[in-house]
């Protein structure tokens, strides 16, 4: 080989040198970027797999804590209702029971203690008294005459006590109106009951569920 | 070729021109084919992380699935223990009551008839 001829073919093995070197430059790169590429996907997938489940079961769980949160107030209100139902039950018997005592010759005396407990804390005067068509017969004359003094005594004030021509829808007891102030009391025994009931609920709800 | 020392030809010049060329060829033959596989490799990449994200959907689909029923398990568990708590409770209540309502009755009608 001459030297020219030399010369040339180095010049020849220098380009394709270079141009392997640029080669290998060229993949290099391209395998580190494909490395990334992968690697990025890869990551993201992991992360996006933790981050989900966990959105995804708070996300349900939030909807389910509302969900059991609704049913037991449900149970609560069922409950409530159930023990209301029987409460009702036992006012409801507690009236039958004092239907039989208002049957009984005992209730006029009882009648007495009523009227007269809503005078005094009327504080006397002039007062109609409201009371059924049955018991309109027993508290004629007599009982509302010994009424009216006992109300005067205690109560240190005139009082004539007057019956109310219109019936009143009760199982018993009365109602007293003051003519002056209009101030009432109701004295029957819905009445008594419905003070009862709002005065002793807690004592009650006690006495019977404990 | 021409020897050192000695006028190269035009021939000659023409020659190792070519020679040069060839080569020069031959390298950019090199370089575009490692360009092509540099994006086949880039591509190749990509293809395959489209395909990790495409089943990271699907297995996000899954997982949702899955979720949703074992949350729903619980849920049904936890609502049959409330109906259970409540059916034992009521029970309790019955019995308790029943226990005592002769005696609440009994002081309702007590009140009701005393008066002062």
């Amino acid at each position: 080989m001459t030297k020219n001829t030399e010369s040339l073919e180095a010049m020849r093995q220098k380009i394709i040198q270079d141009a392997e070197a640029e080669a290998l430059r060229i993949i290099t790169q391209a395998a580190k970027r494909a490395d990334e590429v992968l690697e990025a996907a890869k990551q993201e997938s992991s992360y996006e797999e933790d981050v989900d489940r966990r959105r995804i079961k708070d996300g349900h769980q939030a909807t389910d804590q509302e969900r059991v949160s609704e049913a037991m107030s449900e149970y609560t209100a069922l409950m409530s209702s159930y023990k209301s139902e029987i409460m009702d039950n036992i006012y409801q018997e507690t009236l039958r029971r004092v239907k039989v005592h208002v049957d009984s010759v005992e209730y006029s005396f009882t009648l007495e203690g009523l009227i007269v407990e809503a005078g005094i804390a009327l504080g006397g005067g002039e007062l109609t008294v409201w009371v059924n068509q049955e018991d309109a017969g027993k508290a004629g004359g007599q009982l509302l005459a010994r009424a009216s003094a006992e109300v005067s005594k205690v109560a240190g004030k005139e009082t004539r006590l007057t019956l109310n021509k219109e019936p009143l829808e009760t199982v018993g007891g009365a109602r007293l109106v003051q003519a002056e102030s209009k101030a009432t009391v109701d004295n029957t025994f819905e009445g008594r009951l419905k003070r009862l009931k709002e005065q002793k609920e807690s004592e009650l709800e006690n006495m019977v569920f404990g | 070729m021409s020897e050192p020392g000695e006028t190269p030809t035009f021939q000659d010049m023409l020659k190792e021109l070519r020679y040069l060329k060839e080569a020069e060829v031959q390298a950019r033959k090199i370089i575009d084919d490692a360009d092509r596989r540099a994006k086949d490799m880039v591509s190749d990449a990509e293809s395959k992380a489209a395909m990790l994200l495409s089943e990271n959907v699907e297995k996000r689909r899954q997982l949702e699935i899955q979720i949703r029923e074992e949350v729903e398990k619980e849920f049904r568990e936890t609502l049959a223990k409330l109906e259970e708590d409540y059916v034992r409770e009521r029970g309790s209540v019955k019995q308790r009551s029943e226990g005592h309502m002769e005696e609440a009755v009994r002081y309702l009608v007590r009140s009701l008839l005393a008066t002062r």
